[in-house]
């Protein structure tokens, strides 16, 4: 039996699973599960049900488990599962042992959201223990602090996997260091971004559209209308992202404009939309996860042509400030990092990002081992207010 | 305790108003007035600011930052000048479904242009669901023939969000080492 339905369901995400065996989950949750789990985007998960027998999804599992290391996962599968750590059910899959397993599954959320409550600062531990001797309104205002210190700290947990999701977790490393910049580097042909921009390419050398098939789906690109429009949710392409993929795994074909258009309106299948800008840098970002593409001259000031359009594209961690600082001046990876004081990933990630749509390049006239740039004492005048300000706006520095 | 102002410019409809009310911690005092002039912005909107707009964000220990809407008619330049004075930096909207967008932010960048000596600039492009095409290019190149490089962003102003990245943007212009 499952338990009674809660005010606070378990948000779960799916990974590897076609949409008939999604249905009938969210078939369960809402009608034997009495609400107490819903499916949510990946980047809201406390867990993961994941289908082990779908096309690609063994490489895939390798990614969940490095992206995921400790979610609680409920594994699906026509075959033997040897793994202790996650739970399991052999397909086909029988209703009362799905719900015996999403019972076990809650409670290991259960367990995950109680340590989260630990976590919380000591100070705010002392509010609640004074609790029980404060007056009724007092203690009222505590448990509503409390929950807000809570969610305050979930918001947190969030906000960090996602920048982390962006710009991975590298430690800064010496950069004349040829062993460590080769351990944070990729190179874009062996991911689906080089194939990307393969595509852009050709497109734009024919003036025409491109059709691009693969094990994940089906995307199309029309330049002329600045579009691309996507069969694919977009878990699902950031997975695909992060894969490295070959060549003969895809299938490209150039189609003409007034063709692709028709095979829109036919399709049976909906479409996401993109423009080409915004997906290209997205594209970037999920690829590179803060490391840095091969090749990519490390001591060489950076031009930067003009501001992105932030307010349309997914902003990285301190992508505003190395706009700022390189609109002002050109400067390489490594002194832009330096002189922020932020983490070189961060700065290597908007790089990657800004080069992708073409907007920044590397100046090859200059490079600026012993230039010392200095931020003008000036500015430090009003740094408190300025970060007042960005505080008081939500917007995280 | 630190008193500061942003100054909010732009033709009339651009959403000068719409953008401080989305940031302002207090209602917006308006002095609008019935529009006596017909033009496609215009359209659907019941008075124009005829001196100015004020909204205010408290951040705490008695610090604030005053957020003034200039009017956005030309025969009331004459408080631009007032306004504007010891501004932080200028936000400029600019109604892209209007006929002449270029023509409209020219005139309000001369009208501005000593001020933008020292101080900063952040265009907001307003209304480009409206008339998508052409693009944020329109913009990008007359500022590269000036060879000048602000902040340009396509923004809704009723969206928090949106508006609060002008703002982002036009503080890590005055200082790109905010920590």
């Amino acid at each position: 039996m499952m338990p009674n339905s809660t005010k606070n369901p378990i948000r779960i995400m799916k990974q590897g699973m076609d949409t008939r065996t999604s249905d009938m989950l969210k078939m369960v949750f809402e009608k034997h599960a009495q609400a107490a789990f819903i499916l949510v985007e990946e980047t809201q998960a406390e867990a993961c049900i994941f289908d082990m027998d779908t096309l690609g999804s063994k490489a895939l599992w390798e990614i969940y488990q490095q992206q995921h290391p400790a979610m609680p996962t409920l594994v699906l599968s026509l075959y033997d599962w040897v793994g202790k750590k996650h739970l399991f059910i052999k397909k086909p899959v029988k209703l009362t042992i799905l719900l015996e397993q999403l019972t076990l599954l809650k409670q290991q959320v259960e367990q995950f959201r109680l340590t989260l409550t630990e976590l919380i600062p000591a100070s705010q531990t002392e509010t609640q223990t004074k609790a029980g001797t404060a007056s009724p309104k007092k203690q009222t205002q505590d448990v509503k602090h409390t929950t807000q210190t809570l969610e305050q700290y979930q918001q947190h947990y969030f906000s960090q996997y996602a920048d982390n999701r962006i710009c991975g977790e590298h430690p800064d490393i010496n950069l004349k260091d040829r062993k460590a910049v080769a351990s944070i580097s990729y190179h874009a042909n062996e991911y689906f971004q080089g194939l990307f921009s393969k595509a852009m390419h050709l497109a734009k050398q024919q003036q025409c559209c491109i059709h691009i098939q693969g094990f994940f789906g089906e995307l199309l690109i029309h330049p002329a209308k600045n579009r691309l429009l996507s069969s694919v949710q977009e878990e699902r392409l950031f997975t695909m992202a992060t894969m490295p993929i070959k060549a003969e795994h895809v299938k490209m074909l150039t189609v003409p404009p007034e063709e692709l258009e028709q095979q829109i309106k036919t399709a049976s299948v909906a479409f996401y939309h993109y423009y080409l800008e915004q997906f290209t840098w997205k594209l970037s970002l999920w690829t590179a996860r803060g490391r840095i593409m091969a090749d990519t001259p490390l001591d060489q000031a950076i031009v930067l042509s003009r501001w992105p359009n932030f307010t349309r594209l997914l902003i990285p961690p301190h992508a505003m400030q190395i706009t700022a600082l390189w609109i002002e001046t050109a400067c390489s990876l490594a002194e832009t990092a330096r002189l922020l004081e932020i983490p070189q990933r961060d700065v290597f990630t908007f790089y990657n990002a800004v080069y992708a749509i073409g907007l920044a390049y590397p100046d090859h006239q200059t490079k600026d081992h012993h230039k010392t740039l200095k931020l003008s004492a000036k500015h430090t005048e009003q740094r408190g207010l300025f970060r007042k300000i960005l505080s008081h706006l939500g917007l995280k520095i | 305790m630190a008193d500061y102002k942003i100054i909010f410019t732009g033709p009339s409809g651009a959403g000068k108003t719409t953008a401080i009310t989305a940031l302002s911690d207090i209602a917006t005092i308006r002095t609008d007035a019935a529009s006596n002039e017909i033009l496609d912005s215009y359209i659907g909107k019941k008075g124009i600011t005829v001196a100015m707009d004020y909204g205010l964000m408290k951040l705490g220990n008695r610090d604030k930052i005053h957020l003034y809407g200039t009017p956005g008619q030309e025969r009331f330049d004459f408080m631009w000048e007032i306004l504007i004075k010891g501004g932080l930096g200028l936000i400029l909207l600019i109604d892209h479904a209007h006929r002449y967008p270029i023509r409209e932010m020219k005139a309000f960048l001369h009208a501005f242009r000593d001020f933008l000596k020292e101080g900063k600039l952040v265009i907001g492009i307003t209304r480009m669901d409206v008339k998508p095409e052409p693009g944020l290019e329109l913009y990008y190149e007359h500022f590269r023939a000036l060879n000048i490089n602000p902040p340009i962003f396509e923004i809704d102003a009723r969206n928090k969000q949106d508006v609060s990245l002008l703002v982002q943007a036009l503080l890590y212009s005055l200082d790109p080492g905010i920590t």
